[in-house]
């Protein structure tokens, strides 16, 4: 199955999926280098895994696949992404502080929950923001800490990379009747960002949807928080706090969900996105590869009550079958889970069970 | 499973933006929910996207949120204050 998967890939995909799970691309090609612009660009495409590279691989490994030029662009997106979510980490350390301190139950979601669960350090998994959950009856306290953590009700400007404040009644009107608060944000300056660093910022353009005034002695990023208070409007977040552990990373304990939610989790949204857009989400695979192996038996059968629970047995399927394209062994028990799903249930249907086949050619913006 | 999951004016606002262009472009915004965008206008197949049941019809909601944040220009006083960290 793997082997088919690629049989109309591109080199540039085979050193992606490499990449994606951590190891470094195979196959120094002599002088030529092919593929390097489009791997560059699949790259900057999944730039939330580019913080996971490892030196070796960031300085050594893919100077044999990339030009020069490419070369010296990934190296300084990647600093600028390290130091992109370093900011996003110390930003919102005050507000975690203060839901422990005010007993607010919460889980950090999504990237900022993988990066507390699958990676050595926090800021090695990128993202836009902070999801962060919390119960119903607690939203509005939540808000308010952010508030006194040093957040704005922010919304985006329309034609700017910049947020400003929100417009209140728009906002609510919105709230309403969806699962998050709107944006929650901050505006930082670093002050200790590196010579290394800023240099990056200065030289690489592509930075600039990050790092703001980069040229400049003072940069400053944006740091987003989005409270939910579902995980969507279909699945609640009950479950998932309920089954929440504290992790310890760099002396800050954190609270994230149980492997078998965020697993859950994981699956729904990237099969769910995934599936409707081409070439969207294949960064989320960065996640599920480091995941798998840590599905014992005991918490990949939770995980399989909640997909049942929330019709997402085929997203499952569909999401778990593509980890040993990655060179990654599934776990018995997960191997046999992938063999009793690829027939579907006898006298359902497809939409019903959410199964909106694979997702896996879009990945990689094929049909 | 839940149905009617982006009404009122929100949807509206959402179905509008959706139906144009105004959601493309690069950045954090569209970068987040490009998969959103197109679960919304699609949804499930055969089902009009603003009344899907199932996952779509959460997904469709996350864009009317973001799409807000969008607008903007109602509210212009200006740029946030800028805090100090150090990482």
């Amino acid at each position: 199955m793997a082997r088919s998967m690629f049989a109309d890939a591109d080199a540039e995909d085979h050193h992606l999926v490499a990449l994606l799970a951590g190891r470094g691309p195979k196959g120094a090609s002599g002088r030529e280098r092919p593929h390097s612009a489009a791997l560059t660009r699949r790259l900057l495409a999944d730039w939330q895994v580019l913080p996971s590279l490892s030196d070796d691989v960031a300085d050594d490994l893919l100077l044999a696949v990339l030009t020069p030029e490419d070369h010296a662009r990934l190296r300084n997106a990647r600093l600028g992404v390290a130091a992109f979510q370093r900011a996003q980490v110390a930003g919102s350390a005050g507000l975690l502080e203060a839901f422990d301190v005010h007993g607010v139950p919460y889980s950090l979601l999504k990237g900022a929950a993988a990066a507390c669960l699958l990676y050595p350090e926090r800021h090695m998994r990128g993202a836009w923001d902070i999801d962060i959950g919390v119960a119903w009856d607690d939203i509005g306290t939540a808000e308010a800490l952010a508030l006194s953590s040093g957040y704005h009700q922010a919304q985006r400007d329309p034609d700017r990379p910049f947020f400003r404040r929100a417009d209140r009644e728009l906002r609510a009107i919105v709230e309403e009747s969806h699962f998050e608060l709107g944006f929650l944000v901050r505006r930082l300056e670093v002050t200790n960002l590196s010579d290394a660093v800023r240099a990056a910022l200065r030289d690489e353009p592509w930075l600039h949807q990050f790092w703001h005034d980069a040229g400049s002695v003072s940069p400053w990023c944006y740091s987003v928080v989005d409270i939910h208070h579902k995980v969507s409007l279909d699945i609640e977040l009950r479950g998932l706090l309920a089954a929440t552990q504290r992790v310890v990373r760099a002396e800050a304990s954190l609270s994230v969900p149980d492997l078998a939610w965020f697993g859950a989790h994981l699956i729904f949204k990237l099969y769910w996105e995934s599936v409707h857009k081409y070439g969207k989400g294949l960064y989320q695979f960065a996640d599920v590869v480091r995941l798998a192996p840590l599905l014992d038996d005991r918490i990949f059968a939770r995980l399989v009550v909640i997909l049942e629970n929330h019709k997402l047995l085929a997203a499952g399927y569909h999401v778990l079958k593509h980890v040993p394209d990655f060179g990654v062994a599934l776990p018995p028990h997960v191997a046999n889970f992938i063999a009793d799903m690829r027939s579907p249930p006898l006298d359902t249907d497809p939409i019903e069970t959410n199964d909106l086949g694979d997702m896996w050619p879009k990945l990689w913006g094929r049909r | 499973m839940r149905r009617g999951s982006v009404e009122g004016l929100a949807g509206a606002i959402a179905r509008a933006l959706l139906e144009s262009d105004a959601f493309a472009g690069s950045g954090p915004i569209s970068a987040s929910t490009g998969g959103a965008r197109i679960a919304a206008r699609r949804g499930p197949p055969g089902r009009d996207p603003a009344q899907a049941s199932g996952r779509g019809a959460g997904l469709a909601a996350l864009v009317a949120s973001r799409i807000v944040a969008r607008l903007g220009g109602t509210n212009d006083d200006g740029e946030l204050p800028l805090d100090t960290i150090e990482i």
